[in-house]
């Protein structure tokens, strides 16, 4: 059982997060015209990578959303944030 | 009582004699032994047999290591399949069988199948099934293979106890070097954990004559009580049996027999592993033979249980820690003949309950031979925290090589042979310094097995791997490690390879021309022992594997005869009464339609939406437009996922501007509040959105029927019902006896309805003065099997039953926003793809059938192709007949037309009509 | 469509005492959740985090970065004050409340959740026996309150008893 890092409230065991995405995801301003290849990357296209990843998770229980970042390889946590921007 | 028991050796309870069977035999043992050890002791020699030849096996060490000795064992009515006699604590009547014997391992009648191993080599079963068909032999294979069978008893109180804990030290061996790393850590004021997995820790110091000038036991019981002091744990009879992400510890405590054992998932800053290490066969011709037993298995057996296995015997060995094992040996009057394993060939031969050794053309009888080709330490722990080895040359071994984070490796683990300098490489470890590895006085002549050479030599006893199936794996390219093991099956018995990996991969490497380093191990995994699989099961059984949601309003469910069963997680009255279900389901179908009914509502969503930005988070979350609505009414909606699919549907409440009620599906609340959550966070901002999911605080009673606005108007709200005012699809506050309450006019059923919320500690009350002021109406309670009729009936769907992983809102005909809405919401450009464009989409339709009930699944067929389904059928006691809905492509297009139904081989037909069967033109829902 | 009456155990009361564990339910007067960016500034005085021990009637246990459930207090309207900026709603039959003490306490705790009293967190929410809950100390360091959500309450007062 992994070890993550929730931005707020610290460290708890990986049954309590979920995981949400990769990092970076852009949703298209589906107000303009939007090809059909690039919502279908939107969709589905994942990077899959091999070593640091930069994920968002969800801390369920404080519903948290996050940036993790991790080894892929050897399971390392690397470091969290929050998602959201910094508070006013 | 034996002649193979030694007075002052062992640490067996002589006070407590205790009785068991064998394969049928009765024999005694004392309290403190294994049923291995008893059995030694009582001088049998066949323990059970191997899995391929059945060959017979004798024991071949005295712990865990043992391949050899596996048993089904049952004591008062408890049976226990695959036990190792050689760690399972003997108890008085215990009753043990060897496995894959019949009737008896002394005695086997597939014994004979040795005589076919010429032909039962490596590969055998793949090379020889394949044609025609593996399956036509693979029941006769089945039932040939495994070894104990599993009783049909179930031990309904054989429960793990699952546990998590932490500490700052584990020590894992309670040897010399775990106990002293234990004690120095513990006096050093950290919090310490030793784990032992035998019931007097120890390990391996019993064998020896004094540990730091005391007696041995003295010397445990010393560092025990040192322990315990400083305020360390020791937990015996406990086994670290793997090491999980991020340094999790997985801990099985065993207990009396027939006892579950218990899961502690342990964390520690650091892990001291003091694993000691075990023998390793010696491979030459004929060396599975009974009375040929590891050297050190044999010391352990005289030290622990006072069973000396004989007083003729022969002593094969390489290394210098054979002298320890051989003067203890002495000490107990054994007369030792050395054997030097160099000098070839030499073979191993059956004798009258002896065993025969031939070298250089003199044959000799010995009670027993004690074989030890060098010391293995372990580091399967190691390996599983990710720690690397090397492999170290003069002592003939794999040693753990840079630590990895958070363990260190002492004692015969890390290669520390020498008393002395382990308890010194202990206390450093216990205070948490690392000690360079010293210079061994151990010294060992390398001694591999040789391919080519004659014979037949074990590799894996319990597997049945030999020299020559190495062999033939190498000729047939299998040569990877990896490959090997899963050719052969060579170290997949339940040993896992201790005694086999190191000489397979040895041959492999002799085989190959490379060095024993080169072609290296195979991966370790976990369990470093065979656990049971209760040991992850637990408590997570009966009420607690899926545990339901339970209603406040559950026993008064009860108490008017409910039958309960789950719908979508929660567990909520199906129908009402005892009777026949169908006959009650109709019955609550008819109250409801012709006079009231009342429904329990409380799973339905409630979820707070709240803030200056809630109105366009809305928007785009849904389909539908939401930032138009005016305070105080309802829409419906759904929620898609980003690829156009349903997600949920639901009404949304607008309570006040900057508040929202999304009602989501019962079953789908928690999905939906992080699906809220995850969009409220990403992509807006999270200041000006809130979300409360309040769904537990409220329960809901929904009137439903002609006469739900008499029932209401009883209670004596403070509120005009009167539908011109109070129309569909609007909400109204107000207050019952005191207590807030929030009256929905919405419906489900398709007939004037009103859900009238409260809060859950006040449900029992409402639903009470519900139940009272509808009796002179013909009040029914209804479960969720009407609701379902009656939804039907008017064409409303259930999420996920009439919808599946395609459909997209304008296949049910809800086509405004696709093609309207002009702001972004989730899921919009999904329904604009060629795929949700095309004419050949699956809609919801209606079915009408003159044959009666369409099965639900029933595929709509046409030219031997299916063209969609049957979502939902019922028998309409309001239409006094079969209803249906299906999702059928093209079908908006095609009403009228009649179709084809095929299900389970048979065909009916059936009429396309629009999905709704009731109250078409809505007059009694807007009533 | 079957019915599973028998399969469940009819809702019980959350009381349970033995020599080394005692279970209570307690009945807090309300149970308020409020929002906004500021409000662990606001009433950071009577906020409760892990492993905190609360002494008073009234307090504010810290949920998120931007939620805490008041307890106690006098219960506002539910909604959006647009000049504060909070959100509220009145949550007060939402969670189900026991004090759990007793030697075996904190063991029978550790039973559903990976729990240490020498990492604190800024949260007292956590997953326990499979359930979103809120775990503090209330009078003492052995007494344990937990907040379960109404409707798994059952469940895990059998897991924690058993
Ligand atoms: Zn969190």
């Amino acid at each position: 059982m992994q070890i993550f890092p929730c931005p707020f409230c610290g460290e708890r065991n990986e049954t309590e997060f979920h995981f949400a995405g990769e990092l970076g995801k852009i949703r298209p301003d589906t107000t303009a015209d939007v090809e059909a290849d690039a919502w279908a990357r939107y969709l589905y296209t994942q990077r899959n990578e091999k070593g640091h990843v930069r994920e968002v998770w969800m801390h369920i229980p404080c519903a948290e959303l996050f940036v993790l970042e991790r080894d892929s390889v050897t399971m390392d946590v690397l470091g969290s944030h929050p998602l959201r921007k910094p508070p006013k | 009582m034996s002649m193979r028991r030694i007075d002052n050796f062992g640490l067996v309870d002589r006070a407590k004699p205790l009785s068991f069977s064998f394969d049928g035999r009765r024999y005694r043992g004392f309290d403190g032994d294994t049923v291995a050890s008893a059995l030694i002791a009582s001088d049998v020699r066949i323990l059970g047999r191997s899995f391929k030849y059945h060959r017979p096996r004798g024991l071949w060490s005295a712990w865990s290591d043992d391949p050899n000795a596996i048993m089904d064992i049952s004591q008062n009515g408890r049976v226990l399949p695959n036990c190792q006699a050689s760690t399972t604590y003997l108890e008085d009547a215990m009753s043990a069988r060897a496995v894959n014997a019949w009737p008896s391992a002394a005695r086997d009648i597939k014994g004979g199948l040795d005589l076919f191993h010429r032909w039962l080599g490596a590969g055998f079963y793949y090379k020889t099934f394949m044609w025609p068909d593996w399956h036509l032999f693979e029941p006769a294979i089945r039932k040939m293979a495994g070894l104990g069978s599993v009783s049909q008893d179930v031990l309904s109180d054989y429960c793990a106890d699952q546990t998590f804990d932490h500490c700052d030290v584990l020590v894992v061996g309670g040897g010399a070097a775990g106990l002293t790393a234990a004690r120095a850590a513990s006096e050093d004021g950290q919090n310490v954990c030793l784990v032992d997995d035998q019931r007097l820790p120890g390990g391996g110091v019993y064998q020896m004559q004094s540990v730091d000038g005391q007696d041995p036991s003295d010397w445990v019981a010393d560092q025990c009580k040192a322990i315990r002091t400083a305020g360390g744990r020791i937990l015996n009879q406990t086994t670290a049996y793997g090491v999980y992400d991020h340094g999790l510890i997985g801990l099985m405590q065993t207990h009396r027999f027939g006892v579950a054992p218990g899961l502690i998932r342990m964390r520690a800053d650091r892990v001291v592993l003091a694993t000691g290490a075990l023998d390793r066969p010696i491979t030459f011709p004929e060396n599975d033979r009974p009375g040929i037993m590891s050297l050190a298995g044999s010391a352990e057996l005289l030290a622990r249980y006072g069973v000396l296995v004989g007083q003729n015997l022969a002593v094969v060995a390489n290394h210098s820690l054979a002298e320890t094992s051989i003067a203890l040996l002495t000490r107990a009057g054994a007369e030792i003949t050395r054997i030097d394993p160099k000098v070839r060939p030499f073979k191993a031969y059956k004798g009258a309950r002896a065993t025969g050794l031939k070298q250089g053309g003199h044959a000799r009888l010995f009670d027993a031979v004690l074989t030890s080709g060098g010391m293995t330490p372990v580091i399967h722990l190691w390996r599983h925290m990710g720690g690397k080895l090397d492999w170290c040359e003069t002592r003939q071994a794999f040693l753990p090589a840079e630590t990895p984070a958070k363990m260190i490796a002492i004692g015969a683990a890390n290669g520390t042979f020498e008393i002395d300098v382990a308890l010194e490489e202990a206390r450093c470890a216990g205070i948490g310094h690392a000690s360079l590895r010293a210079d061994t006085r151990y010294h060992i002549t390398a001694l591999w097995p040789e391919p080519a050479s004659k014979g037949r030599q074990w590799i894996d006893f319990q597997h049945d791997v030999t020299l020559k199936d190495i062999e033939i794996a190498a000729q047939e390219n299998y040569v990877s490690v990896e490959h090997l093991k899963r050719y052969t099956t060579l170290g997949m018995a339940s040993d896992q390879g201790k005694t086999s990996n190191m000489a397979g991969l040895a041959a492999m490497a002799a085989l190959q021309g490379q060095s024993i380093p080169e072609v290296g191990t195979t991966t370790f995994r976990p369990p470093f022992v065979p656990v049971p699989l209760e040991l992850y099961r637990g408590p997570h059984r009966e009420q607690n594997w899926h545990p339901l949601k339970r209603l406040p309003l559950e026993n008064t469910h009860r108490a008017m005869g409910a039958a309960l069963g789950e719908y979508g997680g929660w567990l909520r009255p199906g129908w009402y009464g005892d009777g026949d279900p169908k006959t009650q389901i109709a019955a609550e179908v008819r109250a409801a339609r012709t006079s009231v009914g009342l429904f329990d509502a409380s799973p339905l969503g409630k979820i707070d939406v709240m803030g200056p930005d809630a109105a366009d988070f809305l928007n785009f979350i849904y389909y539908n437009t939401i930032n138009t609505m005016t305070v105080g009414s309802i829409r419906y909606g759904f929620m898609l996922t980003e690829a156009g699919v349903i997600y949920d549907d639901g009404v949304v409440t607008r309570m006040a501007h900057n508040h929202f009620v999304v009602s989501c599906s019962s079953s789908h609340v928690d999905g939906v509040r992080m699906h809220l959550e995850a969009w409220r966070q990403d992509g807006h901002d999270p200041d000006n959105i809130y979300i409360h999911d309040t769904t537990q605080h409220w329960a809901t009673a929904t009137i439903t029927g002609p006469k739900a606005r008499h029932v209401l108007n009883s209670l004596g709200l403070d509120i005009d019902l009167d539908g011109a005012v109070f129309a569909h699809m609007s909400l109204r506050e107000t207050q019952w006896q005191g207590t807030h309450v929030r009256i929905a006019r919405v419906s489900f059923s398709g007939d004037t309805s009103f859900e009238v919320s409260i809060r859950a500690s006040r449900a029992a009350s409402l639903w009470d003065a519900l139940v009272r002021a509808g009796a002179p109406f013909g009040l029914c309670a209804i479960g969720i099997e009407a609701m379902s009729i009656m939804r039907a009936e008017k064409g409303y769907i259930i999420i996920g039953k009439d919808t599946d992983g395609e459909t997209m809102p304008h296949d049910l005909g809800f086509a405004g926003p696709r093609i309207k809405k002009t702001s972004a919401f989730l899921g919009d450009r999904s329904l604009h793809t060629d795929k949700a464009n095309d004419k050949a989409r699956r809609q919801l339709v209606g079915l009408i059938s003159e044959n009666g009930l369409l099965p639900t699944g029933a595929h709509i067929v046409h030219a031997g192709q299916s063209r969609g389904y049957v979502t939902s059928s019922y028998d309409s006691p309001t239409l006094n007949g079969p209803i249906a809905l299906a999702l059928i492509a093209n079908g908006h297009a095609r009403m009228g037309e009649a179709v084809e139904i095929w299900h389970l081989g048979e065909t009916q037909t059936a009429e396309i009509c629009a999905p709704c069967f009731f109250d078409i033109k809505g007059e009694q829902l807007h009533a | 469509m079957r019915d599973d009456s028998a399969r469940w155990n009819a809702p019980s009361s959350l009381d349970y005492a033995s020599d080394d564990l005692s279970v209570i339910e307690v009945t807090l007067p309300s149970q308020i959740w409020v929002s906004g960016t500021d409000v662990l500034q606001i009433y950071k005085d009577k906020l409760v985090s892990w492993p905190d021990i609360v002494a008073a009637q009234n307090y504010a246990l810290a949920l998120r970065r931007d939620r805490l459930l008041l307890v106690g207090a006098a219960q506002p309207l539910s909604g959006f004050n647009i000049q504060q900026g909070h959100a509220t709603s009145d949550v007060s039959d939402a969670y189900k409340v026991i004090d759990i003490s007793g030697k075996r306490a904190f063991d029978r705790l550790r039973h559903g959740a990976e729990l240490n009293l020498d990492k604190p967190s800024a949260s007292v929410m956590r997953r326990a026996f499979g359930v979103d809950v809120l775990l503090y100390r209330v009078g003492t360091d052995a007494r344990f309150r937990l907040h379960v959500p109404r409707a798994l309450m059952q469940s895990v007062f059998q897991q924690l008893i058993s």
